[in-house]
């Protein structure tokens, strides 16, 4: 669960099935999260320049922008390029060599996901870069 | 030492020609005899190519041959008739002759032949290249000159054996060197001549290579250990595969989304997270769709594949083409109505008789009609339309809205798996196969042809055409 001593982390779920996305944010906020909802990856980087997220899930597969090209995108940007993005995948849909770590996706979940499952994996992800900040501060 | 006479020395070297030359006939027999084995023993259709390389091999020492020897016979007959009409041994100078003569028939009978056999070498798509045991080349078809150009399929050299790929090459050697009848199979990748380097254009990294296979094979019953070398270019399998990987790729998407939502929400109804009546049947609501969108998927890919295997059969029936379209509209008017779109029926035509499996017909209007109605905006126009082509023998049917239009790039795939239209899924729901399924449907079972016309933010016409049914030509 959240660390309900700081603020909530601001999560932003990307995926262009409108059944997803809702379950997702329905999880998420009942897991004490923050959340955030686009369609697509062009409603998705407005809202990422706006609205002070702390981690993106996307789907992979979306027509328009992919996941990737969002990913692609995040990274090329030096604010959005810090925050962890964790990719909803069909299983068996393989990143190429070096894909992942190229345009830094940090966890990829496999679809059907258990929502449960899918917490605990953001959680992990928000604790090592809390860690993260912590050691750049003192460094 | 007396120098012999010229006529002497005519004879004496026709004698030596016919000799050569039979026992060149006697290589070319070897090579039909073992024609059958090769082939059973490669297999395919290149078995016979690979049989015509080892007689046209022949071939090539025969026919330098009899175009070298053949003048000299003719002008040693001549001779020879020069000494008969001299009377020096008349009769045996007259059998020689017609020994001569039938020796000049056997030999161009057998040039033909092969002749035709190097035709059907030069015929095949695939590369033939035919390698002795010093990694010579012995005979090298049409196709494999366009791949590795004149110089690298100069008989009597080594350049072909040179041009390959490494671990070909090594196959090679160790085919020779193995027993008749081996056979090894090597891929790799080569850059044809054509954009290889030449003095004019070096070669450049960023020549194109093209995949391929090499099927090399230890002829069997040669007088020497000969290898076949078949090449073949495998660039349209790897589009092939490619696009057999794309549409597996799709449907493992197709089918866990509505997988994932299942999944989801039932977890969470199992945990009690969806304490909100309203959510409850929000999540029942989810899953029954899911379900029934999983069900739509595996339908329309079964319907798809049972007609494109061939396995389909159609129902044909004589069809009242206008009849159908007005049940079609009748079924569809409540979801019409629903979102206030006006529906109506334009009829051009009565009494348009086809031939046709009404429940498959049904499907394609009911297809198009739904996907009109989900298309337009609310308030919107949707119209069918049944007309005749007279010139084509035809009857057309066409649905029209005004809806949202389809973009000129999206037209050519809009017919494919899994396509659907950038934009188009936030406003309606579909499995992407409809229209792939209506295309077979009218173009594979009835013989007919659909397409669409379609113009971004004024809408579009989808229409479909089959054959009207022909006087006398009735339903069985």
């Amino acid at each position: 669960m959240q660390d309900t001593h700081s603020k909530p982390a601001r999560i932003l779920v990307v995926d262009d099935e409108a059944h997803i996305v809702h379950v997702v944010a329905l999880k998420l906020r009942n897991a004490g999260f923050q959340v955030e909802t686009a369609g697509d990856g062009d409603e998705a980087l407005t809202l990422l320049q706006s609205r002070g997220i702390d981690l993106v899930v996307t789907d992979l597969q979306m027509p328009m922008m992919s996941g990737i090209e969002l990913a692609r995108a995040m990274s090329k940007d030096a604010v959005l390029a810090n925050i962890p993005v964790l990719m909803l995948t069909a299983r068996g849909h393989l990143l190429r060599d070096g894909e992942a770590d190229s345009v830094h996706i940090a966890r990829v979940v496999h679809k059907p996901f258990s929502p449960r499952a899918l917490v605990a994996e953001i959680e992990q992800l928000l604790a090592s870069q809390r860690d993260r900040d912590t050691h750049r501060r003192v460094a | 030492m007396t120098r012999p006479r010229p006529s002497q020395l005519e004879t004496s070297n026709t004698s030596r020609a016919v000799v050569v030359v039979s026992s060149s006939l006697l290589a070319g027999a070897v090579a039909a005899v073992i024609a059958p084995v090769t082939i059973q023993q490669l297999g395919t259709d290149l078995g016979i190519a690979c049989t015509a390389a080892l007689s046209s091999a022949v071939a090539v020492g025969l026919s330098r041959l009899v175009s070298r020897s053949a003048p000299r016979i003719n002008e040693s007959s001549v001779s020879l008739a020069d000494q008969t009409s001299r009377g020096v041994h008349g009769s045996m100078v007259a059998h020689s002759s017609i020994e001569s003569a039938e020796s000049v028939l056997r030999m161009k009978a057998m040039e033909l032949r092969l002749d035709e056999r190097t035709r059907l070498l030069d015929g095949q798509s695939d590369a033939v290249v035919l390698v002795d045991a010093h990694g010579e080349t012995r005979h090298a078809n049409l196709a494999a000159k366009q791949w590795f150009g004149e110089r690298g399929t100069t008989l009597g050299t080594s350049a072909f054996i040179k041009a390959l790929p490494e671990a070909a090459r090594r196959a090679v050697t160790g085919v020779v060197a193995s027993a008749c009848g081996e056979r090894r199979r090597v891929e790799g990748e080569l850059v044809p001549v054509a954009t290889c380097d030449t003095k004019d254009s070096p070669r450049s990294t960023e020549t194109k290579k093209t995949p391929v296979s090499m099927h090399i094979t230890h002829l069997a019953g040669a007088a020497e250990p000969l290898v076949a070398v078949v090449l073949r270019d495998l660039t349209a399998e790897r589009e092939a595969d490619r696009l057999k990987a794309d549409f597996i790729a799709k449907v493992n998407h197709e089918l866990r989304t509505p997988l994932s939502s299942l999944r989801a929400y039932a977890e969470m109804l199992g945990d009690g997270e969806l304490a909100d009546e309203s959510e409850r049947a929000h999540a029942a609501r989810v899953i029954i769709e899911s379900t029934e969108r999983l069900s739509a998927l595996v339908d329309g890919m079964l319907d798809i594949s049972a007609i494109e295997s061939g396995m389909a059969r159609a129902d044909f029936v004589s069809c009242d083409i206008a009849s159908l379209c007005a049940e079609c509209v009748t079924e569809q008017r409540l979801s019409a109505a629903a979102r206030r779109i006006e529906l109506h029926v334009k009829q051009r035509t009565t009494g348009a008789m086809a031939l046709a499996d009404r429940t498959l017909l049904k499907q394609v209007v009911l297809n198009l009609l739904s996907n009109a109605i989900k298309y337009t905006p609310e308030s919107g126009r949707v119209e069918i339309e049944v007309d005749l082509d007279n010139l084509a023998r035809s009857v057309v049917v066409s649905v029209r809205d005004n809806g949202l239009g389809i973009p000129i790039h999206a037209i050519p795939r809009l017919f494919g798996k899994f396509y659907r239209v950038a934009g188009h899924e936030k406003v309606a729901k579909g499995t992407g196969l409809g229209l792939n399924l209506c295309r077979n449907i009218v173009e594979e079972l009835h013989g007919g042809q659909i397409g669409v016309e379609s113009q971004v933010g004024e809408g579009s016409r989808f229409w479909f055409a089959i054959p009207l049914e022909q006087a006398g030509r009735k339903a069985a």
